[in-house]
């Protein structure tokens, strides 16, 4: 015979009396399991278990519904994605790749991406010269460095990239028509 | 045991009763699709007309799925769904001109082209409306407009001064030169992007190369010939860049030039929705 009142009821303090096992045990007598009412607790506590795990299990379907997505919360450096390869493709690479990664390295990274535009001019320079030839690129490096020095109108003449930046890709500037593809000002551009 | 009985009797009984709702009948489907449909939740209204046509046959709904379609900016189907409507139907004439703006949004211009003309010609209800939306796109291509009182005669006195502006402007757009832009910075510095609105760079370019200029000089006169040539260099630069800045600050003025008309065009297409019909099929 099993007496889960016994383990259930404890002696225990009820207002500074402490009360007999054996009392409680009589006072609750109903309590008392024979082996056939211990076999339906288990039923009970077992069916009482699978459909809690329903609620544990089933909520899971969301995810599958909704696509699991692995959120991040890094803040997000356009310099972090710079490509600083050294390999010589073009004769211009001998000269150019050699100048803007020590650039990058020891100076930008180092002082933070303090650029206002996207991309920033030391890779404007770079995606110019790939985009064109080593002559054009430099020159419309010489041109985006008058725009950088420029801090009047921005706000008005600019899309946006991103919350801090100006959006001014090479692409507007190689003096191929078919290229060039007009945002508004203050549009912005999704990272 | 008679509460068992009791419960049991309930439990019947809604089940019985429950099934006398037939919430998957036509009619249901099309009560709720018309719902939707004048909640303006058209992607869901679309899909349970659907499910209605599978069992029924109706033009109207047919009509409703495709202008669902249209609503949605999911042309290909809208123009399938036009497509399907005969003309013994009194939606027929309204479907071919829906059709035509799907097919105008759609940007598809040989077969705009073509039904427009097919509409114009066929003496169709909605013949003056496809002419105007005809004239109105031709505006946003590069074909060669018609002289001006021909390509005003479909339009209302209404839309005419707006039609006459956006004429004006396609025929002679007020485009910078981008010569002129990089003669004038070849000239005086900074001023080319003063030509094209661009002050600030302007300045700043002005700025810039007269500075450097400035230094390579003093640095000459006073024979400092290694900074004086880094002066030159960077000051060269500087100059160069800005005849070659105020020749793309021209085609990217142009280009805002291009993109504003083209706006324009279309916001004025939208107000008019497109000359299409009004229908209310939510009264």
């Amino acid at each position: 015979m099993f007496d889960l009142s016994k383990l259930l009821f404890r002696p225990r303090i009820i207002e500074g009396e402490i009360l007999d096992s054996s009392m409680l045990s009589k006072s609750f007598h109903f309590f008392k399991m024979t082996h056939y009412n211990f076999s339906k607790l288990i039923i009970k506590i077992l069916i009482l278990i699978f459909f809690l795990l329903q609620f544990t299990v089933y909520p899971q379907a969301d995810w599958v519904r909704w696509e699991k997505s692995d959120p991040t919360y890094q803040v997000k450096n356009s310099y972090l994605e710079r490509n600083y390869d050294l390999s010589i493709e073009s004769i211009s690479d001998v000269i150019v790749k050699p100048i803007i990664n020590s650039y990058w390295f020891f100076i930008s990274d180092v002082d933070g991406a303090n650029c206002p535009f996207q991309p920033s001019c030391s890779s404007f320079l770079v995606e110019s010269i790939n985009e064109t030839n080593p002559l054009q690129g430099v020159v419309m490096f010489f041109d985006r460095f008058t725009r950088d020095t420029n801090i009047f109108g921005r706000e008005t003449h600019y899309p946006r990239f991103g919350d801090k930046h100006f959006f001014d890709p090479v692409k507007l500037y190689t003096l191929d028509k078919q290229k060039i593809k007009f945002i508004l000002a203050n549009t912005y551009i999704n990272e | 045991m008679n509460q068992k009985i009791l419960i049991l009797f309930l439990l019947l009984v809604s089940a019985i009763f429950s099934q006398q709702i037939d919430f998957r009948s036509p009619q249901n489907i099309k009560l709720f699709a018309d719902f939707l449909f004048c909640d303006k939740d058209y992607l869901r209204a679309v899909d349970e007309y659907e499910k209605y046509l599978d069992t029924t046959y109706d033009d109207t709904t047919q009509f409703k799925v495709a202008l669902g379609y249209s609503v949605i900016n999911d042309q290909t189907n809208a123009i399938r769904k036009f497509n399907l409507i005969n003309n013994s139907s009194p939606f027929y004439e309204q479907s071919r001109m829906e059709r035509l703006k799907s097919l105008f949004l759609q940007n598809l211009d040989s077969l705009f082209y073509l039904s427009a003309n097919e509409l114009i010609t066929n003496n169709s209800a909605y013949s003056n409306n496809a002419y105007r939306l005809m004239n109105t796109s031709l505006l946003l291509t590069e074909h060669k407009l018609p002289e001006k009182e021909k390509y005003l005669i479909p339009f209302t006195v209404d839309e005419k001064p707006i039609l006459n502006n956006f004429y004006d402007s396609k025929k002679n757009p007020k485009y910078k030169s981008e010569t002129l832009a990089g003669i004038l910075s070849a000239i005086l510095p900074g001023a080319g992007k003063i030509y094209t609105k661009n002050y600030g760079d302007g300045i700043t370019a002005f700025i810039l190369t007269g500075l450097f200029s400035y230094l390579a000089y003093t640095n000459f006169e006073h024979n400092h010939p290694t900074r004086a040539w880094i002066f030159t260099a960077l000051g060269a630069g500087f100059y160069v860049g800005n005849v070659y800045g105020s020749i793309a600050s021209a085609q990217i003025f142009n280009a805002k030039i291009n993109f504003e008309f083209d706006e324009g065009v279309r916001l004025f297409l939208q107000e008019k929705n497109y000359f299409t019909p009004v229908y209310d099929f939510c009264k």
